[in-house]
């Protein structure tokens, strides 16, 4: 039926049109005017990768900085103090650690007014420092952007893998397409990304056989002895999970949940102690989780999901 | 120790595996000086085994004068003081700063049980209290993959065998060699690290 495919492409649209808009400052110990440099505005994909922004915000701010002549490679973004990790898209950056209220399905009570909550906490208020890179928890960007290439090939191969069972086809991409999927990436254009990515996720002669999910819980204490918890601490989990259940029942968020974290999904239909947000939105536990992935993933074809507690 | 689903592994059989791996180490370190040691760490559910080694100073840094000066004067046995003439022109507070055994910087490897691939995956890190060595592949290469496997692993593929992420390599060798000199007959456990084929 058309209906389901309007409808599949209709949310791939409106995930690929999320965006956040940025307010970036210059830190004053880099800035000559101490804090009174221009703010950098911008209207920001969710998908895409913060460090894209690294040429034209060295290019704008240069007037303003200390060191004039300092690499862009030096240059990092903060929030509240919690360095961005460069290999994660900016929205979900924005849904571990802006502290905004995600948006609730249409019927569902938000715990704040929506309107009040996004004048608080949009603009995205970011700082930039071309100096003192927290190289324990950030790795160095190069100026040709092979390191952001690298880890975000390697994401996609790694989800490659978990759907096929062997990462034969993005291994196996000719160079045209490799730089291709890549363009489309650094341009954030669908048009020359999606014809390469229909490829990894429709390889031929290959059933589905894991769905690449990761969650992510933030403010995680280490349980490692003596560890100093860093600011924007967090929790990676991700455990292999099918798209069906035993039973041939298709896999939901609420099943998956369940499988996962036990612990903070033990219904799985209703959220009880914690809630699961994908680009900004709590997610129903009832989502079939396959169906999300194709129309809800990152560009490097993971569910990068949030899990953020209740009351 | 049998792998049940070779080239996969249950976190069961790798966390055996880590513990053997464990054991093993403390009853032979007495045998070699390169690495501190090997420990099972748990972190929430997961374990996996952390080893750790001093991170030998392949080339003479320029940055650091005294610690050229001593290299040097060993390997002419020699015992010969540093000039302080001729570090007039470098920065006040390195001068000040004499390197000591705390100044170490210690390579940490780290071999996790992926959970996407369910194969063992290698984490490379430096602790340096001085910083000297950037989270690069430069410094990957330079320091940490031995000269005659560099080749190799960087002309795997299209993302080469190592990332700044994951490091996955795609050849375990350099660490096996390692491995296989310390732990000698034990070379089932090499086989838990042998398992780039799937990858």
């Amino acid at each position: 039926m058309s209906t389901a495919r309007d409808l599949a492409h209709t949310l791939q649209k409106r995930v690929w049109d999320g965006s956040i808009p940025l307010e970036i400052r210059l830190a004053s110990a880099d800035c000559r005017s101490f804090d009174d440099s221009d703010p950098y505005l911008i209207q920001f994909p969710r998908l895409s990768y913060l460090a894209f922004l690294i040429p034209r915000l060295h290019a704008f701010l240069s007037r303003f900085l200390i060191d004039p002549d300092v690499s862009p490679t030096e240059c990092w973004l903060e929030y509240q103090g919690v360095p961005l990790k460069w290999h994660y898209p900016l929205g979900l950056l924005y849904d571990l650690y802006s502290g905004s209220e995600p948006a609730y399905p249409s019927g569902g009570t938000g715990r704040r007014d929506e309107a009040a909550d996004e004048q608080d906490s949009l603009p995205w208020k970011l700082t930039v420092h071309f100096t003192e890179m927290p190289m324990d928890q950030l790795f160095k960007l190069d100026v040709d952007g092979k390191v952001l290439h690298d880890a975000f090939i390697n994401s996609v191969k790694e989800a490659d893998f978990l759907r096929n069972g062997t990462a034969k086809t993005v291994m196996s991409l000719s160079k045209e397409d490799s730089t291709q999927l890549w363009e489309g990436v650094k341009q954030f254009r669908p048009s020359i990304y999606n014809p390469i990515n229909q490829k990894l996720l429709n390889p031929q002669g290959s059933n589905l056989r894991h769905l690449p999910i990761k969650l992510y819980l933030p403010h995680a204490s280490s349980s490692i002895k003596d560890s100093t918890p860093t600011p924007g601490s967090l929790r990676v989990v991700q455990t292999p999970i099918t798209p069906a259940l035993s039973s041939r029942q298709p896999q939901t968020v609420g099943t998956a949940l369940n499988q996962i974290l036990p612990t903070l999904f033990p219904s799985r239909r209703s959220p009880l102690l914690a809630q699961a947000v994908l680009h900004g939105a709590i997610l129903p536990l009832s989502t079939p989780i396959e169906d999300l992935t194709r129309v809800g993933a990152y560009l490097d074809g993971w569910l990068h999901i949030v899990i953020v507690m209740m009351g | 120790m049998q792998i049940s689903s070779f080239p996969s592994i249950s976190s069961t059989e790798f966390e055996e595996a880590c513990y053997q791996l464990e054991n093993k180490f403390a009853n032979k370190k007495h045998l070699q000086n390169d690495w501190l040691s090997v420990n099972v760490v748990q972190n929430h559910d997961t374990k996996y085994l952390r080893i750790t080694r001093v991170l030998a100073n392949k080339k003479s840094q320029k940055s650091d004068p005294w610690e050229k000066c001593e290299s040097e004067s060993l390997e002419e046995e020699e015992e010969e003081e540093p000039d302080p003439e001729e570090f007039e022109e470098d920065d006040a507070e390195a001068l000040r700063h004499r390197p000591s055994d705390t100044d170490e910087a210690v390579l940490e490897y780290d071999i996790i049980l992926s959970p996407s691939y369910q194969v063992p995956v290698l984490y490379f890190s430096i602790k340096d209290p001085l910083f000297r060595y950037p989270l690069t592949t430069e410094t990957l290469y330079e320091y940490i993959i031995p000269e005659h496997f560099r080749r190799q692993i960087s002309d795997v593929g299209v993302i080469g065998g190592i990332t700044l992420t994951v490091s996955s390599l795609s050849i375990l060798e350099a660490v096996l060699e390692v491995l296989d000199a310390l732990l000698k007959k034990c070379s089932k456990y090499s086989l838990c690290f042998r398992l780039e084929e799937c990858v």
